[in-house]
């Protein structure tokens, strides 16, 4: 187990440094440098003399390191990056990376957080009713209906929701866009507090959950079914145990099992956020951030994007593996 | 299973087709034709706006500017409105584009920061938004002097000594004085030369003559003097002015703005202090009198220190300069460039940003001014200097909004009050046709000085010649293609200036559209199908040409497949690239194009330097065509020295009639900003003059405040008042002679800011 660890270790060290390479130089050479962006800023309104202008754009690219060669920068940026320094935002002028990133990543985890909530809380407990309910009317009806979310853009959803849920046109519920209140005092406690977040996520939150619902609960269905087929669930109903024991003691332990597993990757979703929920609902989160820093080149800002998703995927990945010995034991690494 | 899949499928079409019918009712409406077609309400709604607008422009003055109408769009106003001492109160949530990086717009020169920082930030001079007349602000006055440039050295020049081949080593000596320009006897006018002057200095007339004076070339060598004109500046500054802290605002104040403008190691400045290059010297007379000096003659030198162009404030030096310490400008940029007062400024502004620093009774609630991504909000301090514009509404807050669409549901929730400019055609004029809109808000519509344009490369074979330009100019149908793409709104404009500005000539009309004449004017330019492939050419070159265009864009792909359209049936090959945002700004600044389109946003009056002077095309300026034109660059530089209004107009529509002439772009249009805002607002004017409004004049009257509002503004009257009377911790006591009492500190406040509101009338509505 242990020697198993550290070579699954050891592999994503290389993999890590695979993608941050490959990264790094797929956005150098992509078009476009945000020290020409610059320039074209200082000298919209009144460079008069262009060596002042050029002056201060190669200081500029002194300063965010872009005047080296490639490989160097490279090295830098990597050396830096071990000591968990991402250096300094270009757009959000001066900004140290890693508190941008972490201002935006408590806000996408709040609704993360609280889609993932939901759609456990409601996709285990659908996909139970449904594989016991099998061929039934409930059944074909609520897969149709669930199959017809799955299938649905979230873009759509959310502007269909906006459109009659928070708009004076119909029914005005919920704000359009925005995380709180600005109304709301600072004295207020904390349940005013919590309510009023819930009140302005509620919408992105439902948008964010529809999907991953739809097929967490088709998931929970059929591993429901397959593991109803099993011999020791047969026994169990032949010993005369209730069909509640049957199913929510025997059967859903070993049904959650695959559903356990997919939580891990859930890891990186959590962290990227949806670039179009943030879009619609104007909430400055991580998804946002990265799409932002692409259009403008913000190099500091999208390797690190690009980096935290991808040791999160990695963790991850490692994190399901190991989930899988701890919950089944006929599995081993050895 | 089979029959299962396919009934979801019919499903999942069922729902979203009749979701999307209710979603776009309009449409649906439209399609069952159950009543007005949809074209013939968005033809009339876009009457009727245009209409509105035009009665928002009344007449001309006597100086020939336009003048704007209160509440010309709002159709719950029957008779003018002016607001009462009562009437303060209420918010307003304006809707922002974009979230500013810092709040200090010689750090993030992006438009949004100057806007709202102007509310907390003031320059010396104000300008007039109909006349760009210059106004006092943080001055109260200010003199003007000349400079003529003398042979010889004097030990305490305040110029820096540049050596210049027109220099005789070391030569710094100048006279300052006020020049009669009646007295200038030319020896070469176009050299700079002049055999004799006369000035006055410190009431005592002077003669100086050729050989005492010097020659000195302006920094991009466009012209030779000997004098300059109205270069040396003396600010005489309010002497009342707090800062919002309780300190006091004095000349140290501005002497500190001028040394970080001008201090070289902030590259995030770099714009700012281009436009302050002549600035040489800046001294400190007394506590409240301050001289600048600059060694170059520019019409925009004064105006600089103003709220136009390049927006000019004052920065408190108390916050930004710890006590005590000494450093060097480089040293000095490090501290300056990380402080957190860039984040929660300390302004003397009309508005407060509430931060811990300011004086408790701006901010009795304990507010929060900027949360991140979401808001960034103002609070009426109510004593501001200048009791004509101490604003009424008690709280502006910007909400940041980058979409039109998102814009638009954030009107229809009631999250926001006002978008100035952020809804497009779709959304003016046909999304928001229903009644539950338009009972709640005013629709707006008015120009701001802009222009969209096809520019040419005049740099290739095919467009050097200007029978080539002026052929596609009159083979784009641009009336067509507004109705088109804009709903048929917008003025099609024949040169760069801002179409309702001083500085545009009216009465020369965009070339029409005009086929037999661009086709003889090609044939006569010699690009003729030599060989028989369908295709003009000339000296061997096939007449085929690439235009750029940016990705996503719907208005350039409609523009280029018109253009690519008239000129594929006259044997000229169009093909159309696209190009995202970032990459295709690179290819522009590159010169690598044929032909491109863009839009230029302009002041009510600008420089043609940037865009037109040869120079600029050179040293990766604006000049993007590679326009370059001997006569053009003469009236440009004529036109910077040019410091008397009226005359620089006269060379301004010189200068418009050679672009017109030369066709360097083809013209589009001047495209009208639109927007929105709630109906309880009154005393709402539009201006040319970005970012077109001032909501320091806008109010709600007593009756339309809600009760809250109604409440919070008697409470931060309260707050103001007791705040005053009690001795306050932040209010140093002033450093002026005289004992404890500040001299210029009114004992009680008596405006009518401050008065208390009385009972609720019913002239809140009508």
């Amino acid at each position: 187990m242990f020697a198993y660890l550290v070579r699954r270790l050891l592999y994503m060290v290389f993999t890590f440094f695979g993608i941050a390479l490959l990264s790094f130089f797929i956005i150098k050479l992509s078009p476009g440098d945000p020290s020409r962006q610059f320039e074209r800023s200082a000298g919209q309104i009144a460079s008069k003399t262009e060596q002042i202008a050029s002056e201060n754009v190669e200081e500029f690219r002194r300063l965010y390191g872009l005047d080296l060669p490639l490989p160097v920068q490279f090295y830098r940026w990597f050396h830096r990056l071990l000591t968990f320094d991402f250096g300094r935002s270009i757009i959000y002028k001066n900004e140290r990376v890693s508190s941008l990133l972490l201002s935006r990543l408590v806000t996408t985890m709040q609704i993360q957080l609280l889609a993932i909530l939901l759609i456990y809380s409601l996709a285990i407990p659908a996909g139970i009713v449904l594989a016991v309910k099998e061929n039934t009317l409930l059944d074909r009806l609520l897969t149709l209906f669930l199959f017809l979310l799955y299938s649905l853009p979230s873009f759509f959803i959310a502007i269909l929701l906006l459109s009659f849920f928070s708009s004076t046109q119909y029914f005005n519920w919920f704000p359009a866009l925005g995380m709180s209140d600005p109304n709301l005092p600072a004295s207020a406690g904390w349940f005013a507090w919590f309510m009023d977040r819930l009140h302005h996520l509620a919408l992105p939150v439902a948008v964010t959950a529809i999907g991953g619902l739809a097929y967490l609960a088709m998931q929970m269905r059929s591993n429901m079914l397959e593991v109803l087929r099993q011999q020791y669930i047969t026994t169990a109903r032949s010993k005369g145990l209730q069909e509640r024991v049957v199913i929510l003691k025997h059967a859903l332990r070993n049904s959650l099992i695959p559903i356990l597993t997919i939580f891990a990757s859930v890891l990186p979703m959590m962290v990227g956020g949806s670039v179009i929920i943030e879009f619609i609902f104007q909430i400055d989160g991580m998804g946002k951030l990265a799409f932002e820093a692409i259009l403008q080149r913000d190099y500091n800002v999208i390797m690190a994007t690009t980096v935290l998703s991808a040791v999160l995927t990695l963790l991850g990945i490692l994190i399901s593996d190991i989930l899988y010995v701890i919950v089944d034991p006929r599995i081993t690494f050895d | 299973m089979a029959d299962r899949r396919w009934l979801g499928l019919v499903a999942v079409f069922v729902v979203t087709s009749a979701a999307g019918c209710l979603y776009d009712s309009d449409r649906a409406a439209d399609l069952l034709e159950t009543r007005p077609s949809l074209s013939s309400l968005v033809k009339a709604e876009v009457q009727r706006l245009l209409t509105l607008y035009g009665a928002g422009l009344p007449k001309e003055d006597e100086r020939g500017y336009l003048r704007s109408v209160p509440d010309a769009f709002n159709d719950l106003v029957k008779e003018k409105w002016v607001p009462k001492a009562k009437d303060t109160g209420g918010t307003i949530r304006v809707q922002t584009e974009s979230e500013p990086k810092r709040l200090n717009s010689y750090m993030d020169s992006s438009a949004v920061t100057r806007r709202i920082s102007g509310y907390f930030y003031r320059p010396l001079l104000r300008t007039d938004p109909e006349t760009n007349d210059l106004l006092p602000d943080l001055a109260e006055s200010w003199e003007t002097a000349d400079i003529v440039w003398l042979r010889g050295r004097r030990p305490d020049s305040v110029f820096e000594i540049r050596e210049k081949p027109e220099d005789p080593a070391g030569d710094n000596d100048y006279l300052v004085g006020r020049i009669n320009p009646d007295s200038i006897v030319w020896a070469a006018r176009d050299q700079g030369i002049a055999e004799s002057l006369e000035i006055v200095v410190e009431g005592q007339k002077r003669v100086l003559t050729r050989e005492q004076m010097r020659v000195r070339v302006n920094q991009d060598g466009s012209y030779r003097r000997m004098f300059d004109r109205n270069v040396v500046f003396t600010f005489h500054l309010r002497k009342d002015v707090r800062w919002h802290d309780g300190k006091r605002f004095t000349a140290d104040d501005l002497i500190f703005t001028l040394d970080v403008i001008k201090n070289p190691y902030i590259p995030e400045q770099t714009q700012t202090r281009g436009s302050y290059q002549s600035v040489k010297y800046w001294e400190k007379l007394d506590d409240f009198t301050v001289r600048i000096w600059h060694d170059e003659q520019y019409f925009r030198a004064l105006e600089n220190y103003s709220d136009s162009a390049t927006f000019f404030f004052v920065l408190p030096k108390h916050v930004f300069m710890p006590e005590g310490q000494k450093f060097t400008e480089e040293e000095y940029a490090k501290y300056y460039r990380d402080h957190p007062a860039h984040d929660a400024p300390v302004g003397c502004g009309p508005y407060v940003f509430p931060t811990e620093q300011v004086l408790p009774r701006y901010n009795p609630g304990k507010l929060k001014g900027w949360e991140r991504g979401a808001y960034i909000r103002l609070l009426r301090s109510g004593d501001f200097y200048d009791p004509e514009r101490r604003g009424y509404l008690d709280e502006i807050r910007f909400v940041f909004i980058q979409e039109a669409d998102q814009t638009l549901r954030a009107l229809r929730s009631g999250q926001i009050d006002f978008t100035p400019r952020w809804l497009g055609s779709e959304e003016l004029f046909r999304k928001t046709l229903d009644d539950d809109f338009k009972s709640r808000y005013a629709k707006i519509l008015f120009y701001t000085g802009n222009y969209s344009y096809v520019g040419f490369n005049m740099k290739k074979p095919y467009f050097q010649d200007v029978r080539v330009r002026k052929a596609l100019t009159l083979l784009l149908n641009r009336k067509k293609l507004l109705e088109t793409v804009r709903y048929g709104v917008g003025i099609i404009v024949s040169g760069s200036q801002y179409y309702f500005g001083p500085a545009y000539d009216r009465s020369i009309p965009p070339w029409p559209y005009n086929r037999p004449e661009a086709v003889g004017l090609l044939n006569e330019a010699g690009w003729i199908d030599t060989d028989g492939d369908g295709l003009r050419d000339k000296d061997g070159i096939p007449f085929e040409i690439e235009f750029l265009i940016t990705q996503g864009s719907t208005s350039s792909e409609t523009l280029a497949a018109m253009l690519e359209e008239e000129l594929r049936t006259l044997g000229i090959r169009l093909t159309v690239r696209r190009l995202e945002w970032a990459s295709y700004l690179e290819h522009i600044d590159d010169r690598k194009f044929d032909l491109m389109s863009l839009a230029w946003s302009t002041g009510v009056e600008s420089d043609p330097f940037e865009l037109w002077h040869s120079s600029q095309w050179q040293s990766r300026g604006q000049n993007l065509t590679g326009f370059s034109d001997p006569e053009a660059d003469r009236l440009i530089g004529a036109i910077r020295r040019e410091t008397d209004p009226a005359q620089r107009y006269k060379l301004q529509h010189r200068l418009h009639a050679i672009l017109y002439r030369e066709c360097p772009y083809i013209f589009l249009f001047c495209a009208p900003e639109k927007g929105a805002y709630a109906k309880r607002y009154r005393n709402v004017r539009f201006y040319g003059k970005r970012p077109g409004y001032f909501l320091e004049e806008w109010f709600i009257p007593q009756g339309l405040q809600t009760d809250q509002e109604r409440k919070r503004a008697k409470l931060l009257i309260e707050a103001r008042n007791s705040g005053r009377s009690a001795a306050e911790p932040g209010l140093e006591s002033p450093r002026m002679p005289g004992g404890p009492r500040d001299p210029e500190e009114p004992a009680t406040p008596e405006t009518p800011a401050a008065s208390a509101p009385q009972p609720s009338s019913s002239e809140g509505g009508s």
